[in-house]
């Protein structure tokens, strides 16, 4: 049965079981739980800054056996070579005498990787995973191995520990179509995680969907209908986070080095298109705009020295740039009962 | 499908744009009233025969119609008509999703699913008509607005009339009373008796000791000592007049003294004076100014102040500017600087930081007149605000020569500082 043929409704209904067995196991951390389901909707990849014991290895790995995926687990270091990571031609002796050369893939050769901590690893490193995440292939000496699709990168960084580290590149950093920052839990989502870790028995996530299902829904939230005035807002949101452009808020002008570009509006909108689907719509609206605004653009918008001497952050030019938006599609107030 | 979401989004929106225009002529409207009653009774008031009620209304019918026709820009298109609709049905955009994917002919994947919940909510667009509130707070504001505007119109009619009215009264009562004063003249110079005692009254309704010196003056047909008498009233008056500060008190002040003049040119007429007649009327003239023109002097009321230069109490710069002022006019003047010399007799002033003091040297009809006792002293503390405010609206008025005005704002200037000491 192709993607077309699955009904959708029991597709979005699948994934809802799926994060309900999600939630069996991850106490809290709604927001980046329902953020790594709807980037891998989008296909895209997500960088998750939060300080470790967290839950982040837990959640992509729950995430993994929900969807009966395969998950993988790299750490980064600063002495992770690119072969490393995805893989590498070795000699290899067949059942004759033939002595041939074969490929090893790497870990990154699954459906879900955690890039643990990369921003340990070098540049070198760091691009070769990069380059895989948005090729979707790693070549080898001159041969392309595709990655298997499903594919999910999330990569996480510890905000502490800067020292010997290699910052992820600007331009690389656009990669992601998400940046969760995941916060410590509260008092009552830590009593919890004591009474389910503390156990006897350790929790674990069934699989309850296909992958086959995973894909018919990639294929569906591409065809959500966006209306036009959803695609102009998303389009004025991510150009008003830019700096340069005059009818930027004022903000924005006087604190970012640079803003979103057209990739940052994709996500924005691939994203929003999702997060309709999940909620079992077939619309998007500025409603899923708005849910989906900080962790698809504060990744996409640096701030100057000033900003950051001032303490203020990307996501405050951000919420600038969506409210400049949201009044360009304020009515006349003859036809606005709020006047 | 596609045509009945059409016609109920292009309903909506011609309600929509219908609500934006009105809404926005209203708004131009108001101010547009306000200005034009403001236009109209302007014009009115002074004097332009015009509909001020029809340009009150064009301008503000005008006003509208720019305002509706500018409303065009806001007006809303198919699609915002649905987006409208979404945000008032509170359906997250699901018209605006299906209208475009009925656009697009309906060929996604999801659009007829999106087009069948869509016509769901139709019968329930259908009952949106718009939010009146505005429109009704709009409406309120642009009738008030006009209401005013009108309410100025009508201000200014009655003005208008009154101004007229009151200038066509003010005509027949100076002729009627003219005529009357000329003839109870000749009546008391003829018959003397009653007739002078209501004559004196005439003149004088409001100074008693005045009425009975003329009544007395015409019985005994003393007429050098009732000229003296008039010109006495008239120099009073014109120190009232060059004292006062309130406009509208100067004009009541120069109206009783053109008054008293005609009454002395009538009186004059009367006794057969024909000589001095013409005389009397050039003084009459520019008694306003206090200002009596060449040969002036042969009327019962020619006499000329001779200029403000003249009046002022002080020292014997004063009296030499004064004598002065009053050559240059050809008047004679009654100084009241030190050794200037009236033809009511030699008057001496003396004024110190503390008094001012006025007295004759000898005495005469005229002094007994002005002053009873001989003379008199005053406070310059409670001469000089008065006096000084009286010169300043002098200067004010340019009614004082340009040469003299340094002269009299130093003279204030001193006796102030004096007063401090």
């Amino acid at each position: 049965m192709s993607s077309e043929e699955i009904p959708i409704t029991a597709c979005v209904d699948g994934m809802a079981r799926a994060r309900e067995e999600i939630a069996k196991v991850i106490v809290g951390q709604d927001e980046a739980i329902d953020l790594a389901i709807i980037a891998l909707l989008c296909e895209g990849h997500v960088l998750i800054e939060g300080v470790p014991g967290l839950g982040k290895t837990l959640i992509v790995r729950s995430l993994a056996d929900a969807l009966m995926l395969r998950f993988s687990r790299i750490q980064f270091t600063p002495d992770l070579m690119p072969s490393d990571l995805v893989g590498a031609t070795m000699i290899s002796q067949g059942e004759g005498s033939d002595i041939g050369l074969r490929f090893e893939p790497g870990p990154i050769f699954a459906n879900l990787v955690l890039a643990d901590e990369i921003n340990r690893a070098s540049p070198k490193t760091q691009s070769a995973l990069l380059q895989a995440m948005q090729e979707r292939e790693v070549t080898i000496r001159g041969r392309s191995y595709p990655l298997p699709r499903p594919f999910l990168v999330l990569a996480t960084q510890n905000p502490l520990e800067m020292e010997g580290t290699y910052p992820l590149p600007e331009a690389q950093i656009d990669r992601f179509l998400f940046k969760i920052i995941v916060g410590q839990p509260g008092q009552d989502e830590m009593v919890r995680i004591l009474e389910r870790s503390s156990g006897a028995s350790e929790a674990r996530a069934q699989s309850v969907m296909r992958e086959a299902d995973l894909v018919a829904l990639q294929r569906a939230a591409r065809e959500v209908v966006a209306a036009p005035f959803i695609l102009e807002t998303a389009a004025r949101i991510a150009l008003g986070t830019q700096p340069e452009r005059p009818d930027s808020p004022a903000r924005v002008r006087r604190y970012a080095r640079y803003g979103a570009g057209p990739r940052g509006a994709q996500a924005l909108m691939l994203a929003a298109k999702a997060r309709a689907l999940l909620d079992r719509r077939f619309n998007a609206t500025l409603a899923d705009l708005d849910a989906i605004l900080l962790p698809a653009l504060r990744h996409r918008v640096a701030l100057n020295f000033e900003a950051q001497g001032e303490g203020i952050g990307p996501e405050d030019l951000i919420a600038d740039s969506a409210a400049a938006a949201r009044a360009a599609l304020d009515f006349d107030p003859a036809i606005t009962a709020r006047e | 499908m596609l045509d009945g979401m059409r016609r109920s989004i292009g309903r909506s929106r011609s309600r929509l744009n219908a609500l934006i225009a009105t809404h926005r002529a209203l708004a131009w409207a108001a101010p547009a009233s306000l200005a034009a009653g403001l236009l109209a009774a302007l014009l009115r008031a002074l004097g332009f025969s015009l509909g001020a009620y029809a340009l009150l209304a064009c301008l503000t019918a005008a006003a509208a119609a720019a305002g509706a026709l500018r409303s065009r820009k806001a007006f809303l298109d198919e699609a915002g008509a649905a987006r409208w609709l979404d945000e008032s049905l509170g359906e997250c955009g699901l018209i605006s999703a299906a209208l475009d994917g009925l656009e697009r002919g309906g060929e996604g994947r999801f659009d007829p699913a999106i087009a069948e919940a869509a016509e769901a909510l139709l019968p329930r667009a259908a009952r949106l008509r718009g939010p009146m509130g505005p429109l009704l707070r709009r409406a309120a504001i642009a009738a008030a607005a006009l209401a005013l505007g009108a309410y100025m119109v009508f201000l200014s009619a009655p003005l208008e009339s009154s101004t007229a009215a009151r200038r066509e009264r003010g005509a027949r009562a100076g002729t009627g009373a003219g005529q009357e004063r000329r003839t109870a003249a000749k009546a008391v110079l003829e018959e003397g008796g009653p007739a002078a005692a209501d004559f004196a009254s005439s003149l004088f309704p409001d100074d008693r000791r005045m009425a009975t010196l003329v009544e007395r003056a015409l019985r005994e047909g003393r007429l050098d000592d009732l000229r003296e008498l008039l010109k006495a009233a008239g120099l009073e008056l014109d120190s009232k007049i060059a004292r006062s500060i309130d406009e509208l008190e100067r004009k009541k002040l120069t109206k009783e003294k053109e008054r008293l003049g005609e009454a002395a040119a009538e009186l004059s007429m009367a006794a057969g004076d024909e000589a001095s007649r013409g005389e009397a009327e050039g003084g009459r003239g520019a008694g306003g100014r206090g200002e009596a023109g060449p040969g002036a002097q042969g009327g019962l009321f020619a006499e000329g102040s001779g200029g403000a230069g003249d009046s002022r109490p002080g020292s014997e710069a004063d009296a030499e500017q004064a004598e002065g002022g009053a050559a240059a006019r050809g008047g004679k003047g009654y100084g009241a600087g030190s050794g200037s010399e009236g033809e009511w007799g030699r008057v001496e002033t003396a004024a110190s930081h503390e008094r001012l003091e006025l007295g004759a040297e000898e005495k005469g009809s005229f002094f007994e007149l002005v002053l009873p006792g001989g003379s008199a002293a005053a406070p310059v503390s409670k001469l000089a605000p008065a006096s000084r405010r009286a010169a300043e609206a002098a200067m004010t008025r340019e009614s004082l020569p340009l040469e003299y005005e340094d002269f009299v704002r130093s003279y204030f200037l001193a006796l102030s500082k004096g007063e401090k000491r």
